[in-house]
């Protein structure tokens, strides 16, 4: 129980240079490199850490904890996003002919790898950027995608598909649009 | 599964350390660290102001039966006692 509120002032200073570029880092890659939504969403974790600091627990590390926030603010973002512009999650089969993402295998990574990713997802639909994100950076399952968005798993899954078609083709054009002008 | 695999690792390739423009850290501290903090109700604050109608429930039952016990558990008396 913090008593103070400069005890609380210093333990939370600390928290702060011990986390932010972590914090920072981690939200960076979950907003597609958007900067500006990167420092409202951190400036959002922050604030709610700040006031629920007596709620810390240190079972976790702050790390952790702080990351659980930001998780939930992101979350928040992707469904205001959704419903600003208004997209749809259709529940209608998916196509069979989408691209198979076998190529996707055989690419070597580079030091541009990471950036080419920022770049193709924050080009993409939103929709779609928000579910290739917490499927594949978060590790979520379908299910657990379905219940953060309010949609069914069938929805969510035919939009994977559409997302990772999508992704896979701009990713393929700009990283061999890149090759060829160095080259 | 091996070509979610690769798309995996691929997204993952992007979740590397973000350098933040200069000014943004101290930015964002000076704005959190001057937010009010809202002193936290007490229990028994919190059962009276956030949610009343559970405390008047609460009173109500103890009040009856008082009352009851008070009239004989005879409440028609009580009442036609206080008319005359």
């Amino acid at each position: 129980m913090w008593t103070g509120t400069e005890n609380r002032r210093v333990l939370f200073t600390g928290l702060y240079n011990q986390s932010f570029d972590y914090v920072y880092s981690y939200v960076f890659a979950r907003t597609a490199g958007n900067r500006q939504l990167t420092e409202e969403i951190v400036q959002e974790t922050y604030a709610a850490a700040w006031l629920s600091l007596s709620s810390f627990r240190h079972q976790s590390s702050c790390r952790t904890w702080l990351c659980s926030i930001a998780k939930n603010k992101l979350r928040e973002s992707y469904r205001k996003a959704i419903r600003r512009e208004k997209l749809e999650m259709p529940d209608g089969p998916v196509p069979e002919d989408l691209p198979d993402g076998a190529d996707l295998e055989a690419l070597a990574f580079s030091r541009e790898t990471g950036r080419y990713v920022l770049r193709v997802l924050e080009e993409m639909n939103p929709l779609y950027r928000c579910v290739l994100i917490m499927k594949y950076m978060d590790a979520m399952r379908v299910k657990e995608i379905a219940k953060a968005l309010g949609r069914s798993p069938k929805a969510v899954d035919g939009i994977l598909q559409r997302a990772k078609g999508d992704f896979r083709t701009a990713y393929l054009k700009l990283e061999g649009r890149d090759r060829n002008e160095q080259g | 599964m091996n070509k979610d695999k690769a798309m995996q690792r691929l997204l993952r390739s992007a979740d590397i350390p973000a350098i933040p423009p200069k000014g943004v850290r101290e930015r964002i501290f000076d704005r959190v660290i001057s937010m009010e903090i809202k002193p936290a109700l007490s229990p028994v604050e919190k059962f009276f102001f956030t949610n009343p109608l559970r405390a008047a429930c609460a009173i109500a039952v103890p009040a009856t039966g008082l009352l009851w016990a008070a009239t004989g558990g005879n409440f028609i008396g009580l009442l036609s006692g206080l008319i005359h």
